[in-house]
């Protein structure tokens, strides 16, 4: 069996969809997407997944939690950082953030942030998430970057 | 000694029997929340309470073996401030404050300092006595704000040339893709058609067809010549590489879920084919199975590739509108104010229209111009009016969704006036939803927000179109309203998943006094 990716991203479908075409092409995990907080927890509430990566400006969905979320940070997902507190619920340091408790699964090796924003500006938070895979969004980047960020968590977590 | 014992040897404000300065008498200046202190003439510490030694870093107590003018970071300042401070006596004034930056411990420390010159019965000069408050977080808070200012004025004033230099890069990158997609134009598209009169389904059609025809000729190249001459031709894993991708290119839509996921992936397939074609050795299989291979690959590269310029033009050209009406925004406290004046509506929203005409047709979106008030006058300022509405036609184009699979899109403008003098600009789209609670919230309104579903599908924006709309309107005595409702009758309730996946009917109307 394939091991399982989930990709939280809420341009995965148009602006970064060539970014999805070598993790297809190699076929070497299942890729799924979740393009917005509430889908991304149910997704992780579901079932297990090898590899997560995950932006930080993320649109909140349906959920009333994550919209209360949204709402109370301005309503703006550059403000808001769903994708920073998606984080600190998933790896257990803020329970506060959503009712379910995070699945036991998840550890800080199977997770990887992608995003806009430099290291420089999130490395405390990766460092207090132990999240050691990380890569900057820029235009110079070859269109194997996420199948490449993918294969170093797949390596760094075993299955 | 006590603060209060030092202030009445040196007879400050203790000359009056009034009923203020005898409460004077019994304040405990020690313990006083801002630093006291008495310096002799040549500025050495006499006395000063806990507050000074506080902002001083010197002990709580004890003599003070040290000048005030040794915490001054300018040594000469002191100085200066006496000289200050008596000058403002002999002008009749009081204590005479400034900021003043001292060093103590070896951290900058500024305090708002008062100063006023003590004498005794003869007037002769006995000291000085001083108040100071430490400011220096205020200090700090003014002087990023100051910064902050000037550069926010510097941007504002700068960011026409920067943006200018953005929008010419942009027309180098429509000009370029324009090219790029004439050149890579598919077969079966005429020359006199325009690619945007090809709808993106019998694209997508085609792509799925040539994908087929690429899986069979690879099943044809996997079966030329013998085992002994493949093997010749090419490498054991670069045959089992080319079988893996019969399946692929023929069962891509059940594989990859995500429609948008599906191109991309299938223009890696046809790399790969590609690069195999070209890698077989001559000689060893038939020419024209290669040949085949390799053109159908390339024909498949070619038709993706031209599907993504055309997307990429689209952005490109709404990006540039969205430069320019940022720059317009920015800039509009520091340009020369256009004077108001009586305009046309019909001419503001013809000329609104025109500039989005690109936009519109690189998207597929019709514009129709169904009720056509053409007497409506405003009175107002055209180049703020024209933004305004091209900003609300811009979003009407991009949130549109194709109603009807044998029509494009299509963004309905209406324009009426009121017996009661109201001329109303309405803009009409059919697709992306925006919920009750952002209109209700005015989420909408606020600068930077972007709709809970606005970025469905990949659309870009900046979230400035509607604020800046809105105060245009208010601007010119008027108003916006949007409304946002589900195009067709629905049974579900805004709480179900579905609610907002279907399309809305949105109109975002701008009301305006109607000009004499």
């Amino acid at each position: 069996m394939k091991p399982k990716a989930l990709w939280i991203e809420d341009s995965a479908r148009l602006e970064l969809a060539n970014l999805c075409g070598p993790v297809f092409f190699h076929g070497r995990c299942d890729l799924t997407l979740a393009e917005d907080a509430t889908t991304a927890v149910n997704l992780l509430l579901a079932e297990p997944y090898d590899a997560v990566i995950v932006d930080v400006r993320l649109p909140p969905g349906s959920d009333a939690h994550w919209r209360d979320h949204y709402r109370r940070t301005g309503s703006d997902k550059v403000s808001a950082q769903l994708g920073l507190k998606l984080l600190h619920w998933l790896l257990g340091k803020d329970r506060s953030i959503y009712p379910k408790p995070p699945p036991e699964w998840i550890r800080p090796q199977n997770v990887g942030v992608f995003s806009v924003e430099s290291r420089h500006e999130i490395h405390h938070y990766l460092e207090e998430l132990r999240i050691d895979t990380f890569q900057e969004k820029n235009a110079d980047l070859p269109d194997t970057i996420l199948d490449e960020l993918i294969e170093k968590l797949l390596s760094a977590a075993p299955t | 000694m006590s603060a209060a014992a030092v202030f009445t040897q040196y007879g400050l404000a203790m000359s009056s029997d009034g009923p203020n300065d005898r409460f004077l008498r019994h304040v405990d200046f020690m313990h006083l929340p801002v630093g006291v202190y008495v310096v002799a003439p040549d500025g050495y510490f006499l006395g000063c309470n806990e507050g000074a030694r506080s902002i001083l870093g010197l002990p709580a107590e004890g003599p003070v073996e040290a000048r005030i003018s040794d915490f001054h970071a300018d040594p000469g300042r002191y100085a200066e401030l006496a000289a200050a401070a008596d000058d403002a006596e002999k002008r009749g004034r009081g204590f005479e404050k400034s900021i003043e930056r001292l060093r103590v411990g070896g951290r900058d420390v500024y305090v708002e300092d008062y100063l006023k010159p003590l004498r005794d019965e003869s007037g002769e000069l006995t000291g000085y006595v001083g108040c100071m408050v430490d400011v220096t977080d205020e200090h700090r808070s003014t002087e990023r704000s100051d910064a902050l200012a000037h550069q926010v004025e510097e941007l504002t004033l700068d960011i026409g040339r920067i943006l200018h230099a953005n929008t010419s890069t942009l027309l180098m990158v429509n000009q370029t893709l324009t090219a790029t997609a004439a050149a890579l134009r598919p077969e079966g598209v005429a020359a006199d058609v325009e690619p945007e009169e090809v709808s993106p389904e019998q694209f997508q059609a085609q792509v799925a067809r040539t994908a087929r025809q690429l899986a069979q000729a690879l099943e044809r190249l996997l079966a030329a010549g013998d085992a002994e001459r493949r093997l010749e031709a090419l490498p054991a894993e670069a045959w089992q590489a080319l079988e893996e991708q019969i399946d692929q290119l023929r069962d891509y839509e059940e594989r990859i879920r995500v429609e948008e996921m599906r191109n991309p992936t299938l223009r890696k397939s046809a790399v790969a084919v590609a690069d195999a074609c070209r890698a077989v050795k001559p000689g060893w299989l038939p020419r024209q199975v290669i040949r085949d291979a390799l053109r159908l690959a390339m024909e498949l590269q070619r038709l993706i590739c031209f599907l993504d310029v055309q997307n990429t033009r689209t952005t490109v050209v709404q990006m540039d509108f969205s430069l320019r009406a940022l720059r317009d925004f920015i800039t509009s406290e520091v340009r020369a104010r256009e004077s108001a004046r009586r305009l046309s509506v019909d001419v503001l929203v013809q000329e609104a229209v025109s500039q989005l005409a690109e936009f519109a047709k690189g998207s597929n979106v019709e514009i129709i111009w169904r009720e056509r008030g053409d007497r409506a006058y405003v009175h107002g300022t055209e180049r703020d009016l024209i933004r305004a509405f091209a900003n609300l036609l811009h979003n009407a184009i991009k949130y549109s969704w194709r109603r009807d699979r044998s029509k494009s899109p299509w963004v309905a403008i209406r324009t009426s006036e009121s017996e009661e003098g109201t001329v109303s600009i309405e803009f009409e789209t059919w697709g992306v939803p925006i919920t009750e609670d952002e209109i209700d919230d005015g989420l909408i309104f606020q600068m930077g927000y972007r709709g809970k579903w606005s970025t469905d599908r990949g659309r870009l924006g900046t979230g400035i179109g509607l604020t800046d709309a809105q105060r245009v309107a208010t601007a010119h005595g008027g108003s916006l309203e949007v409304e946002s409702k589900p195009a067709q009758p629905t049974v579900s309730k805004p709480e179900a998943e579905d609610y907002y996946r279907r399309p809305f009917l949105t109109r975002v109307t701008l009301r305006l006094p109607a000009a004499d």
